[in-house]
């Protein structure tokens, strides 16, 4: 973007100071002609962004009108509405001699910049096109001693030290990208040492620093900003490696808790890498992955997105815990999602996501859901695959974790099976993205007794769901051979605990148990 | 990093030059971007960097790496 940079104090030395904006400089002190002559630089159609910044005790140390300001720009702004007019408030020294016995009396400069103050806000409120600086955050931060320089004013009439020109660049930078919503969208937070002290699966959810007190108001005051963010339009993310049940626990159960889980348009917990968990959580909200940010308090994970996803912003925390929140507001807030005013649109925005959350994932994403979705899953299953025999024949020997009969097959035994009408062979082979596991899965239907004869799974992929699709397609193979009624048992053998569930699980009813422990299932398939 | 090189490159930054432009024989007669600004902008930049705040009447005399060098000593 290119800009003009007009004033009434000497601003060249700011010009190396911009890293967004390509600035022109006006000439000393010429705001006024430029904003009123219809030839000036200011007027002409390179220019995008004119941004006249006003000192103001030169200004009403010169008698200067903030009404004669305010009709100059409404002019300019008549003449050129594509322009964005950048304007500040003034924020005097606090040394006047009007001023030193009573600031606020009429007539004393204080009074006459607070009056002048409200008439520009009020101004730039009703005019989309202009903004207005607030040059008084930058005094209240720094101090007027650090932002302003005697020698520097004496010397070439330079009114701020290098400091303050950095910070006003940056700022001006800020409003602009903000002005033009270029601001980031989506704010990605880990739990343990982001949302809040300690560790949730050592510390428990007692343990945890959360509280009114201490180190716990320090992640309190936090989750407060971030609700306040929240509210403003920020979309918050969660990206976690926790068990999901405790993080569900903590967010319904814990008393100092300021954000809900509804407060986030996207919840990643679970054991899968955070880059993948910042992929999915950008595709599942439809967004650029240049629209995120992400905090989290572990340097190995920072530097893992950072490598994986240079798109992705990850701020670098503060060393210390007690300066969190504010660095949240300076470091994260004020660059990556500034904000010149916030709309209608931006305050709906999150419900608007969680809305469309809640549609699309019925079943909660705060499950092992995002660690399966970011291992890419890809299964397969061949029936009745004489050249697997022996594959399958050394899973019926070898597999005891989960196993729901244990029955062991030799490879003749299997053969036979295979090749008899009677049954139904089943192999699964896996494949995700680190790679392929091959054949891991085996299910055998009788059809004549129409029952789960074999369910086994390689203990290299139990718990990630896949038994449940190695069921249906058992199920499947049964219906395709007429069975509406299918049988299953669970034997247990002190091994195979981790299959214990697996037919509850697929929607399978208890018919009885034996004495010996063994449970027997049916399910009705349908039509 | 010694005092010279520091205001060799400093001096260089300031006034947007190649670090090689600048010697410590170098004086503002030899650069033309070492004109009244850049004499300002290399006087905010050694406040800046160097903590170090000049008075006017010094400020105008240090027209030289070499003068710039003996005042650090003196501050």
């Amino acid at each position: 973007m290119r800009a003009l940079l007009l004033g009434n104090v000497n601003l060249a030395p700011i010009a190396g100071e911009f890293r967004e904006l390509e600035v022109e400089l006006g000439g000393y002190d010429d705001w006024l002609p430029q904003l009123l002559a219809p030839g000036s630089a200011a007027h002409s159609a390179e220019i995008e962004v004119v941004v006249v910044h006003l000192d103001g005790d030169e200004f009403f140390g010169r008698g200067g009108d903030v009404e004669e300001l305010i009709a100059a720009a409404g002019a300019f702004r008549e003449r050129n509405p594509s322009k964005l007019l950048v304007l500040n408030s003034f924020c005097t020294s606090p040394e006047d001699p009007a001023t030193y016995a009573a600031p606020g009396e009429p007539g004393s400069r204080l009074s006459l910049e607070r009056a002048a103050n409200a008439k520009l806000l009020a101004f730039a409120k009703q005019h989309p096109g202009v903004l207005l600086l607030d040059l008084e955050l930058l005094y209240r931060r720094f101090g007027a001693d650090a932002l302003v320089s005697d020698a520097f004013w004496y010397l070439g009439r330079v009114r701020y030290t290098k400091r303050m020109l950095r910070e006003l660049a940056r700022h001006l930078e800020l409003l602009l990208r903000g002005a033009l919503d270029r601001g980031r969208k989506l704010l990605v937070l880990d739990l343990d040492g982001t949302l809040w002290g300690g560790v949730l699966g050592e510390d428990g959810a007692s343990g945890i620093a959360l509280s009114e007190d201490g180190k716990g108001k320090v992640f309190r005051d936090l989750q407060k900003s971030l609700k306040a963010l929240r509210e403003a339009g920020v979309l918050l993310a969660i990206a976690s490696k926790n068990n999901p049940d405790e993080v569900e626990a903590v967010f319904r159960e814990h008393p100092m808790m300021v954000l809900s889980l509804a407060d986030f348009a996207a919840v990643r917990v679970g054991w899968g890498a955070k880059d993948e968990s910042l992929r999915e959580i950008a595709a599942e909200l439809s967004l650029g992955l240049d629209a995120l940010v992400f905090l989290d308090d572990s340097p190995a994970e920072r530097e893992l997105v950072r490598r994986a996803l240079p798109e992705v912003a990850v701020p670098e925390p503060p060393g210390r815990i007690e300066a969190l929140p504010r660095w949240l507001l300076r470091e994260v807030v004020y660059p990556f999602f500034p904000r010149w005013r916030t709309t209608a649109e931006d305050r709906a925005r999150p419900a608007h996501y969680q809305a469309r959350r809640e549609r699309e994932s019925a079943q909660s994403s705060l499950t092992h859901a995002g660690f399966l979705e970011s291992l890419a899953i890809r299964i397969d299953f061949s029936l009745d695959p004489r050249e697997h025999v022996e594959r399958a024949s050394q899973m019926t020997q070898r597999t005891n974790q989960f196993n729901v009969t244990t029955r062991r097959y030799t490879v003749p035994e299997l053969r036979a099976i295979i090749g008899n009408s009677s049954h139904r062979t089943l192999l699964l082979s896996y494949e995700d993205r680190f790679g392929k596991e091959g054949i891991v899965g085996l299910a055998i239907v009788a059809l004549e007794t129409a029952e789960i004869d074999t369910l086994l799974l390689s203990c290299r992929v139990i718990g990630r769901g896949i038994e449940v699709a190695l069921v249906a397609a058992a199920e499947a193979a049964a219906r395709a051979h007429g069975v509406r009624r299918l049988s299953a048992r669970f034997v247990p053998t002190g091994r195979n605990a981790p299959a214990a569930d697996v037919f509850e699980r697929c929607g399978y009813a208890l018919v009885r148990s034996d004495a010996d422990g063994t449970r027997h299932y049916a399910k009705e398939l349908g039509a | 990093m010694s005092d010279r090189e520091r205001i060799t490159k400093l001096v260089a930054e300031a006034l947007g030059v190649p670090a090689s432009a600048v010697g410590e024989a170098t004086t503002s007669q030899d650069l033309a971007e070492w004109d009244s600004l850049g004499h300002l902008r290399i006087l905010m930049a050694l406040e800046d960097e160097l903590a170090v705040g000049i008075d006017i009447e010094t400020a105008a005399e240090l027209d030289s790496i070499a003068k710039l060098l003996a005042w650090l000593k003196t501050v």
